[in-house]
């Protein structure tokens, strides 16, 4: 996958423009599940997808090849889904879950366990959400977390904690009697 | 080793600070063990988190947008130098035609049939003129020029 991309990646910058839709098809959906995980939204996370090519097509010369495009394009997609997630949800650090015990007729249904997750997760957040997404299903680093979301090593470690934390109160009666 | 903290749970399953020590307590304590496991089984489940589906041409769809939002400069500068280019042509075309217009030699001065009808006109015109002042200075601004016709 990487030298497919890095020799995509020279022909757009030796003018060959259509060498970028191969970029683009191989790498639109996990950009699109970055943005929606981080943003919880579809709208959002569509928008997010469009800008990241849109901004890596017009800087595709600032690209290093040390890191994989994949890396370079989710770094991209995953500030500008903070920016937008700082944006929509200005003030939401405080937010709490509200518990409410799901009836045995609900727990039948697996859709309903991703709605209880959507849920959980819209609980988060934005730092609580943001370093828990990228920990969680980025494999990202807490340093690397750090970084992107502007929090030492600690108070990542400490968003991620609060963010499990809540997610297991929300969670864990559920899955249990599933 | 002591019981260890749920933040300490929490970094053993991402394995962010998991130590020999803890995992040798989770064999032998129970009661640790269980909060581990139902830790585990939470952030297990994430994975059936909803994803909404994007379709197989979803690559191609953004590649479109993305076309069209990087090309109308280039499109607007192909116009601009279009529209400059036939600014140029139209204008030039002009002055041209002007210049060979002023350039061109009256042809009508070697005719002979036209300097005749010049000095008949010429003479028409004087004709004319002396009628209009004898009628202008007549008594009673009337005379008969019956004789004209």
């Amino acid at each position: 996958m990487h030298e497919i991309d890095l020799a995509a990646v020279s022909r757009v910058r030796a003018g060959e423009a259509e060498a970028f839709a191969g970029l683009v098809e191989r790498h639109s959906r996990s950009v699109f599940r970055l943005a929606y995980r981080i943003t919880g939204n579809e709208n959002d996370a569509d928008e997010i997808v469009q800008e990241t090519f849109m901004r890596a097509y017009r800087e595709i010369h600032r690209y290093e090849s040390r890191a994989s495009f994949a890396t370079w394009i989710h770094t991209i997609a995953r500030n500008l889904a903070l920016d937008i997630l700082r944006k929509n949800r200005p003030g939401s650090a405080e937010i709490e879950l509200v518990s409410s015990a799901p009836t045995p007729e609900r727990l039948a249904s697996s859709h309903l366990l991703g709605e209880r997750i959507a849920a959980a997760l819209n609980g988060l957040s934005t730092h609580e959400r943001a370093a828990f997404t990228l920990r969680h299903y980025e494999g990202v680093p807490l340093i690397e977390i750090g970084e992107t979301i502007g929090l030492s090593e600690n108070a990542t470690k400490q968003s991620i904690f609060r963010a499990v934390k809540k997610l297991s109160r929300a969670l864990l009666p559920w899955i249990t009697l599933t | 080793m002591n019981h260890p903290t749920e933040d300490q749970l929490i970094l053993q399953y991402y394995g962010d600070g998991g130590s020999d020590d803890l995992e040798s307590h989770l064999d032998e304590c129970r009661e640790c063990r269980q909060t581990y496991q139902s830790l585990q089984r939470v952030l297990n489940s994430l994975i059936a988190a909803p994803l909404p589906e994007r379709g197989a041409d979803y690559g191609q769809q953004v590649w479109r947008k993305v076309q069209l939002a990087t090309a109308p400069r280039r499109n607007f500068r192909h116009w601009a130098f279009g529209l400059a280019a036939a600014a140029v042509v139209v204008v030039g075309a002009f002055l041209a035609g002007t210049a060979y217009e002023r350039s061109k030699p009256v042809a009508v001065a070697d005719d002979p049939r036209a300097r005749l009808l010049r000095v008949a006109l010429d003479g028409h015109l004087a004709s004319s003129l002396m009628v209009l002042a004898e009628i202008e200075n007549a008594p009673g601004r009337t005379m008969d020029i019956s004789w004209q016709r």
